[in-house]
């Protein structure tokens, strides 16, 4: 058993390792980055003359210069690192020229030459000539090759001035570039060693230094504490208020199979597992908690005004705010009740059949003590696995639950942080979740062998 | 068994649901934001939740009045005269000088002075510090005098003239330096020192650096917030609560600024993102103030008889308008008639009617339609089907293969006219596109819809001209002159704000003019012109400007105001009536 135990932790840092690479890799694929954030929090728009400055000031203070990782595998006409071209837009349409196999060094040349050429062309002032109105800014933005060529050649640039000089330059670089398309090329391994983006950030993981959200300065540590403070409230009451009601009414509606009591449960439980959690959510609201539809209604206080100091402990959020949280683990346990209470009730009837209980009843036990005494330490047991796994699972936060009630747990912090890209506090989510979901699949483990003869004999 | 189950669970509940509801004491004031501001310090987070606590904490030297939408003076005796340099090193130059209030006062008692002034720009214009947005405006001031024989007195200079520069001058929140510079560091340089052309000497300086981190930390952005406005900060609960409190013995009593008036003892900024729960809150009379909510629900509070008798409700415009992007590099969408044809197929005056329930304005230019530069001769482009029609077929629109949709001939290509719109997953922006899409279809113009992600359509479309329709809002501050660079072909560039890329040398020449213009009504005519060319060009689509809904127990006296968010919590007295409730 010990082996056991001490293989699964061993297996749990190459799993943690393969989730974050890949979240760390993946996250470098959206489009934004922490630097636009940071431009973005910071309220400097792109009209300001300085968006394209202060970007590169970011970007740099950031990191995001350096590779994304120890090593990278790519063909051999891309540039060492991509990452180090910290305009965002020259380093797009670098991006975009070698897609189509154009070789990195052409692509700068092209780039620098097409920039000579819009700046005289503002200097001669020809943008007021008609024809270039339109098509020589496009300029600006086109990297489709093919697109380019027929652009190139329709642009009306009078001779003889210093634009005119430029769109030779820029013609001849182009024609490079085109030429200058790789037919066939090798994938190059490239060696960064530590000076990359995911070392400096494993490393701060390893210290235990989640760093801080860019979105508010705080340490991510701190604000996922705090929002865990409010999930784990959330997930410990659901699993109680789940399992008081679902396990007694699952065991009698199995017990009397059939019976108008398993009729109308199965009934309810099909309805509550039918609501969507935001409907039952808003309705609970409207109805249960003012006085619109009659005082009769007016059952429940208003939630979502909380004055929890952080770092409270979660037992005086559910000493003081015990009211509140009643309408949104309700509407949490819906759904789980009714998933409980089948499993239990299916689990009843198959054991009911088992030659042990006719062995009890034989013997002269009653009913209820076969149901109680035998038929239920064996109900349980397939529960340790559906409870196990619905507590990581919860740890994600409900966040339908979250937001319509005003809780600030994981799912609302997971959620901010994502669409703020705000990695640094979405990683530390993840190797949270990652951490109680490998941690409980463990523990269900353990207690499944613990209690349950038959693994525990195959676990030897 | 089961019995007693339930009987306890029934019980558990009932102690559970008692209602327990904490009313706030009577002076409390409790408003709902709809997130959590993340931070509050102005001069490097300005954005629009934080502005909505700030501005009871930091004061600027003059701010724009909300009705005359004119500078007034808060922590400066008057409106300094702008004077021009005829020698010396700004020779062409101009120069303000300043006087502060003399009971000004920061939270320890100690006076607001020039140092404070010079230390707060200083701050701006250091490039290691995150006022990226400040330090652009602050870049033209050249220099800052103080006056050595009075604390109270400074000059501020700028070696050339330009039409923002009283404003930059004195309309940004000054902070005190003993505060957010205890160690004195920024003393020990000149203003002219602390440029970006000094940046990466700057960076080398450790005592600099070391300051810059310490005035970009958390610390001064969520836990020490502190200013010269009627009001201090108490306390920040992420995502539930900021707490702040009327200052005792405070300088501005009884003064007449609206932004120095001291209203309730005490204000709770409650943090509720969801609409449902903060109007149960509302009814349930543990939230007074609520601002940004959907006509729906402020239509149904205003009509239900249980609640609308307890309640002010308040519709005022703020500077923010809606329209259409089009991108004018587009073959089909560079011809102005195709623009202006599809101008005729959207019924703004039934999404203001059926979105807004009639809470709205319409635009026919860049220019909020309150400001006193708004060319109101223009008249909105009405839904008109049959003028849309006419117009594609002056632009040689038919539909010559009979299949339902208009083609024409373009650069020897026969193209349909087939547009995408880009919608970001926004309510307003779905329904526009659907009533758009109807429009269009009856007079054979094809819409498509792709929703996806906004930061999406600006990396992949917008940045790169990839695009037909993308629907968009223009959220602005109250500020003098409006800032028209959008419509300049210069910032027509990948990263400029151009990302139509509307193309005309006239009004370049107008918006380049209104720079150099000083007479006020030489330039409000050359506005009105520039939006008079935009309006023929048609290279947007103007809808309309949304009205603010707004509503305010009547537990308090409440007006609003156009200033953002709508109302100035502190200018409110308590009524003397109870909380309403409807529970």
């Amino acid at each position: 058993m010990a082996r056991y135990v001490i293989r699964r932790i061993l297996l749990m840092i190459p799993t943690m390792f393969l989730v974050l690479t890949i979240a760390f890799l993946l996250s470098k694929n959206v489009p934004g980055d922490a630097a636009s954030s940071m431009m973005i929090l910071q309220g400097i728009s792109a009209e300001s003359k300085d968006t394209k400055k202060e970007y590169q000031r970011q970007y740099k203070a950031l990191g995001l210069d350096k590779p994304l990782f120890y090593f990278s595998i790519q063909p051999d006409f891309y540039p060492k690192n991509i990452n180090a071209i910290c305009d965002e837009t020259e380093r797009d349409q670098t991006t975009a020229f070698l897609i189509q196999k154009v070789d990195h060094l052409f692509i700068k040349d092209y780039l620098s030459k097409r920039e000579i050429f819009l700046s005289k062309l503002a200097k001669d002032s020809l943008y007021s000539h008609q024809d270039s109105l339109f098509i020589t800014p496009k300029l600006a933005f086109e990297t489709e090759i093919t697109a380019l060529e027929t652009l190139l050649y329709k642009i009306p640039v009078p001779e003889p001035t210093e634009s005119f000089n430029a769109l030779q330059h820029l013609k001849t670089s182009f024609n490079n570039t085109k030429n200058g398309k790789v037919d066939f090329y090798l994938p190059q391994l490239r060696w960064y060693g530590t000076d990359n983006q995911f070392h400096k950030w494993i490393s701060n993981i390893l210290k235990g230094n989640f760093g801080i959200s860019i979105k508010d300065g705080r340490m991510v540590s701190e604000k996922i504490l705090s929002a865990l403070n409010w999930t784990l409230v959330l997930i410990l009451l659901n699993i109680l208020v789940t399992g008081i009601i679902a396990i007694p009414a699952g065991l009698y509606a199995g017990y009397k199979e059939n019976s108008y009591f398993d009729m109308i449960t199965s009934f309810l439980w099909l309805l509550l597992y039918s609501i969507p959690v935001f409907w039952l959510a808003s309705l609970m609201i409207v109805y249960f908690t003012s006085a619109r539809f009659g005082a009769m209604m007016n059952i429940f206080p208003t939630p979502g005004t909380w004055f929890v100091p952080e770092g409270h402990h979660l037992l005086n959020i559910i000493k003081d705010y015990a009211g509140q949280l009643v309408l949104p683990v309700i509407c949490l346990a819906a759904n789980d009740i009714a998933q409980l209470s089948r499993i239990v009730r299916n689990n009843v009837i198959n054991q009911k059949s088992s030659l042990y209980v006719k062995f009890a009843l034989s013997k002269g036990l009653s009913s209820f003590q076969t149901l109680f005494r035998h038929i239920l330490p064996n109900v349980l047991i397939p529960l340790i696995t559906v409870v196990g796994g619905r507590i990581p699972a919860g740890l994600s936060g409900a966040l339908v639950i979250e937001v319509i009630f005003n809780i600030p747990g994981m799912g609302r912090l997971m959620f901010d942080s994502i669409f703020s890209t705000d990695w640094n506090v979405v990683f530390g989510i993840l190797i949270v979740i990652s951490f109680f979901t490998i941690f409980f699949i463990l523990l269900t483990d353990i207690l499944y062998a613990v209690f349950s003869p038959g693994a525990k004999k195959s676990l030897g | 068994m089961n019995r007693l189950i339930y009987f306890g669970l029934l019980a558990s509940l009932s102690i559970f649901s008692c209602k327990a509801d904490k009313n706030s004491p009577d002076n409390t004031i409790n408003i709902r934001i709809k997130k959590d501001p993340e931070r509050i310090n102005p001069l490097l987070f300005p954005n629009p939740t934080a502005r909505e606590i700030y501005q009871y904490i930091h004061l600027p030297l003059a701010d724009f009045d909300p009705q005359s939408l004119e500078l007034t003076p808060i922590l400066i005796k008057e409106i300094p005269v702008e004077m021009s340099i005829d020698t010396g090193k700004y020779k062409a130059g101009i120069y303000f000088d300043i006087t502060l209030v003399d009971d000004a006062t920061w939270e320890n008692g100690s006076p607001v002075t020039a140092e404070d002034y010079i230390f707060t720009l200083k701050a701006i214009n250091l490039p290691l510090t995150n006022a990226g947005k400040y330090r652009e405006i602050v870049q033209n001031i050249s220099d800052i005098i103080p006056n050595p024989s009075d604390p109270k007195k400074f000059r501020v200079v700028f070696s050339q003239d330009y039409i923002l520069a009283l404003e930059a001058a004195i309309n940004i929140e000054i902070y005190p330096r003993y505060v957010y510079d205890s160690l004195n560091v920024l003393s020990r340089y000149n203003f002219t020192d602390l440029t970006d052309d000094n940046e990466e000497k700057l960076k080398g300086d450790s005592l600099l650096v070391g300051f810059a981190d310490r005035f970009n930390s958390n610390d001064f952005s969520r836990n020490i917030i502190s200013g010269s406005g009627p009001y201090r900060f108490i306390s920040w609960t992420a995502d539930q609560n900021i707490i702040i409190e009327k200052k005792e013995n405070y300088w501005g009593e009884g003064k007449s600024h609206a932004s120095i008036k001291q209203g309730p003892d005490r204000m709770i900024f409650h943090i509720i993102p969801d609409e449902l729960t903060a109007v149960t809150q509302l009814r349930a009379g543990s939230i007074d103030v609520i601002n940004e909510i959907s006509a729906d629900s402020y239509n149904e509070l205003n009509s239900d008889p249980t609640t609308k008798d307890n309640y002010n409700f308040y519709h005022p415009s703020l500077i923010k308008h809606y329209y259409i992007n089009l991108n004018n590099q587009d073959p089909i969408l560079s011809d102005k008639g195709v623009r202006r044809a599809l101008a005729h197929l959207i019924d703004v005056d039934n999404i203001i009617q059926n979105l807004e329930n009639g809470m709205g304005i319409r635009t026919t230019s860049p220019v909020h339609p309150i400001k006193k530069t708004s060319n109101k001769d223009l008249a909105p482009l009405a839904f008109d089907i049959e003028k849309a029609k006419s117009l594609l077929k002056q632009s040689g629109w038919k539909d010559t293969d009979s299949d339902g949709i208009i083609d024409k001939n373009i650069g020897g290509k026969k193209t349909n006219l087939d547009l995408e719109v880009l919608i970001s997953g926004q309510e307003l922006g779905k329904k526009l596109a659907i009533m758009l899409q109807e429009g269009a279809k009856k007079v054979g113009v094809n819409i498509r819809i792709t929703e996806k992600d906004f930061k999406l359509i600006r990396a992949e479309n917008l940045k790169t001209r990839k695009y037909h329709l993308v629907p968009a809002v223009l959220s602005q501050d109250i500020i003098a002159w409006d800032d028209l660079s959008k419509w300049h072909s210069e910032n027509d560039t990948p990263d400029g704000s151009n990302d139509m890329s509307y193309r005309n040398p006239v009004t370049d020449e107008m918006i380049d003019k209104i720079l150099i213009t000083k007479n006020e009504n030489e330039r409000i005519n050359l506005y009105k012109k520039i939006q008079e060319q935009i309006y023929n060009d048609q290279p947007a689509i103007f809808l309309y400007a949304p009205e603010e809904k707004i509503v305010v127990s009547k537990r308090w006296n409440s007006t609003s105001t156009v200033k953002r968010p709508g109302y100035m919590a502190n200018t409110f007295s308590n009524s003397g009536r109870k909380a309403s409730s409807n529970n």
